[in-house]
């Protein structure tokens, strides 16, 4: 009964096994929700202030460039920012880690700048 | 069957740590920073360098909610007024790890203890790299 058990719970795992962590850190002013976030490893030249930072993190089979992406989408549309910059994903183990910097896009290139912490 | 679960036991009831370090590179010390720090992610700061810095944290002392206020506490004692996040990443390095502890053989005459058996492992944890600034930098 105990191997039949512990076979059952490896082949759960085995079958849809995993996790995905999403963290942030506020650099600036956190806004209403936005729901159309671009992620991008570059750094668009249009006008936009740094809100903070966007991170995560997916284990097993939840591990695909996909979900971190969507995951450090959504983490920053938590904080209503437009965009995730800067983005990048490093691979592990069973494991994919992503972060990137969330900005909000601003008018005039004069008012970008940082937030304080 | 044991060592699985003292893995998510471990997992489930915390299981992280974290280190991290500035060096100062500015040409003279300055007081501790108490006022606030601007934090940069796509561009340079004004200001002159004051040091470098690096946290890094494993598990879940890796997100970074828990590695930036100790970036921003290593730049305040270094009287920097903003900070620079140059990297953000996940870092992967083999580390011998003892894999077995070893078996306890008995025989009619005594008993020993077998050697630890040791292997080499992939330990991944979450690196935060940047540098401080000081003079300017608070918008």
């Amino acid at each position: 009964v105990k191997r039949g058990v512990v076979g059952l719970g490896l082949a759960l795992c085995l079958a849809g096994c995993g996790s995905v962590e999403r963290h942030h850190f506020a650099t600036g002013p956190v806004a209403a929700p936005t729901t159309d976030v671009l992620v991008t490893s570059d750094v668009p030249t249009r006008s936009f202030v740094e809100v903070g930072f966007v991170q995560a993190i997916a284990y097993g089979s939840e591990a695909s460039p996909g979900a971190v992406t969507r995951a450090l989408a959504r983490e920053g549309g938590g904080m209503g920012c437009d965009a995730v910059v800067r983005a990048r994903i490093d691979e592990a183990p069973a494991m994919l880690h992503a972060a990137g910097v969330c900005v909000r896009w601003v008018q005039l290139p004069q008012d970008a700048g940082p937030a304080t912490r | 069957v044991k060592r699985l679960v003292a893995a998510l036991a471990l997992a489930i009831t915390g299981c992280g740590s974290s280190s991290s370090y500035a060096v100062r590179t500015g040409p003279t010390a300055a007081p501790p920073t108490t006022g606030p720090i601007a934090v940069y992610a796509t561009r340079e700061p004004p200001g002159v360098e004051v040091g470098v810095i690096e946290v890094k944290g494993f598990a879940e002392d890796g997100a970074i909610d828990v590695l930036m206020p100790e970036f921003v506490r290593k730049a305040r004692a270094l009287g920097a007024d903003s900070i620079v996040v140059d990297h953000i990443g996940l870092v992967v390095e083999e580390v011998d790890a003892v894999v077995d502890d070893g078996q306890v053989l008995c025989a009619p005459i005594g008993c020993a203890r077998s050697a630890p058996r040791i292997a080499r492992q992939d330990f991944a944890y979450v690196r935060v790299r940047g540098r401080a600034f000081r003079g300017q930098g608070a918008p």
